[in-house]
């Protein structure tokens, strides 16, 4: 069991009534955007984990998250459900937000095909923003297509607000696999293309043919 | 992308009301056992400063006011904290003239002046313990009271004696800058902070005014200081 799961079994206790459970523990992101990664935490300040890594945290003073992320299954029934992550572009001191957001827009070949990693990190009582314990990987998602959105939005009726969101679309491990084989599944068409990738000579489908017309009982 | 500030010296002008509170947030989640809604403290945290300026005279000469109603825009102020009852050893015992009277024409006298304190260990980036030597002036912090390392101030939520002149300080917010043995503590700390309020704090002169304006109460919130 990994010192991750040591530690919450210890805060989880017994845990004869929910008044026991004394577990904090929060959602870690890791965008690995090509040659821009991004490692951000849902909390307040920069956590720092034990291997020295800094997380930028997503919630404001004020307490509104700038990241939006999806509950996420576990995938088990193969089914690939689709997520998607969004920032809200916050406002920084002499930043100008739209030029955030276009120079954004000019990066977005950085997002297509890499990785999105979920982790959990809990913390033990005092730590603050320094965590001893190693935080684990619950999920890895590949992101597909960002998506720059703005709009604009009455703030209490007052004032009009122009607000710039980018998001990307996710998708876990089982995507894709509904696509049929690139190829038929006989000795033939494996030693073809055993030639087409300059291997002599692959007999690792020479067993097929023996299972044509045979009944077979599942134990 | 990094991002590089100016960060502006609040005014040095009379108040009259001030706060220094970190209250952090909860967040709905955790572990349960039965779809219970749990609520779990927030590790970290920003810190808060309220500052109820005095009324400012000789506006007409120096109008720090004008200037302060306008940096609601994002920009960085760093705040020296007035002596308020948060402030460990401000307060003189002896027998002063009164001038510290909450008056616009108060000059900060009755206040004991900046301790020369230094921190007594290493405290790492993001930890909320820190260690501070307080010298001759001995057990002068208690719970409620303040110190500062840098840019930030803390809220001291527990002190324990290690022995000799020694506190271990329970801050909050965690520790935002590496601590060094021999780094200065402030007993009167600095806050680096955006003003949140800007719609609140705006108030207007009168064209005839004798130089005289009361300015709402400026709510600010902590930047972080990336060094």
């Amino acid at each position: 069991m990994s010192d991750f799961y040591t530690t919450l079994d210890q805060y989880y206790g017994p845990a004869d009534s929910i008044d026991d459970i004394r577990v904090v523990s929060r959602p870690l992101w890791f965008y690995d955007f090509n040659g821009a990664p991004l490692h951000i935490w849902k909390g307040q300040g920069t956590l720092i984990t034990s291997d020295n890594q800094e997380w930028l945290g997503t919630v404001g003073p004020n307490g509104n998250d700038y990241h939006t992320a999806p509950a996420i299954q576990d995938g088990r029934d193969g089914t690939s459900a689709t997520y998607e992550f969004s920032l809200e572009i916050p406002q920084l001191p002499d930043q100008d937000v739209r030029e955030t957001y276009e120079q954004l827009k000019a990066e977005q070949w950085r997002v297509n095909g890499r990785s999105l990693w979920c982790y959990m990190a809990i913390f033990k009582v005092d730590e603050a923003l320094r965590i001893s314990t190693p935080y684990i990987a619950f999920k890895e998602l590949t992101m597909f297509s960002p998506k720059f959105s703005e709009k604009i939005e009455s703030n209490d009726g007052k004032s009009l607000q122009r607000k710039y969101v980018i998001s990307v679309t996710t998708k876990d491990a089982n995507f894709g696999r509904w696509k049929k084989p690139n190829g038929t599944y006989t000795d033939t068409m494996q030693k073809r293309r055993a030639a087409e990738l300059g291997i002599a000579l692959d007999r690792g489908c020479e067993f097929v043919a023996t299972l044509a017309n045979r009944t077979y009982t599942l134990p | 992308m990094a991002i590089t500030d100016e960060i502006f010296d609040f005014p040095n002008f009379p108040i009259e009301k001030q706060l220094f509170y970190t209250p952090g947030t909860s967040s709905a989640g955790g572990f349960t056992t039965g779809g219970a809604r749990i609520m779990t403290y927030e590790p970290g945290g920003f810190a808060h400063l309220d500052i109820q300026p005095a009324m400012q005279v000789n506006e007409w000469d120096y109008p720090e006011t004008s200037w302060l109603m306008s940096q609601g825009s994002g920009k960085i102020l760093r705040v020296r904290l007035a002596p308020t009852p948060q402030i460990a050893g401000g307060r003189s015992t002896n027998d002063g003239v009164p001038w510290d009277n909450n008056s616009p024409w108060s000059n900060g006298q009755n206040w004991m002046g900046d301790l020369a304190l230094t921190f007594g260990a290493v405290s790492l980036k993001g930890t909320s313990k820190v260690t501070v030597d307080t010298a001759a002036y001995g057990a002068i912090f208690s719970r409620g009271h303040l110190i500062g390392h840098k840019h930030s101030a803390y809220m001291i939520n527990k002190v324990t004696a290690l022995g000799g002149s020694k506190y271990q300080l329970d801050v909050s917010p965690p520790v935002r800058a590496n601590i060094a043995v021999g780094d200065n503590a402030f007993n009167r700390p600095y806050f680096t902070g955006q003003i949140a309020n800007q719609n609140d704090i705006l108030a207007t002169y009168d064209a005839d005014m004798a130089g005289l304006i009361q300015m709402p109460k400026i709510t600010l919130m902590e930047v972080i200081i990336n060094e």
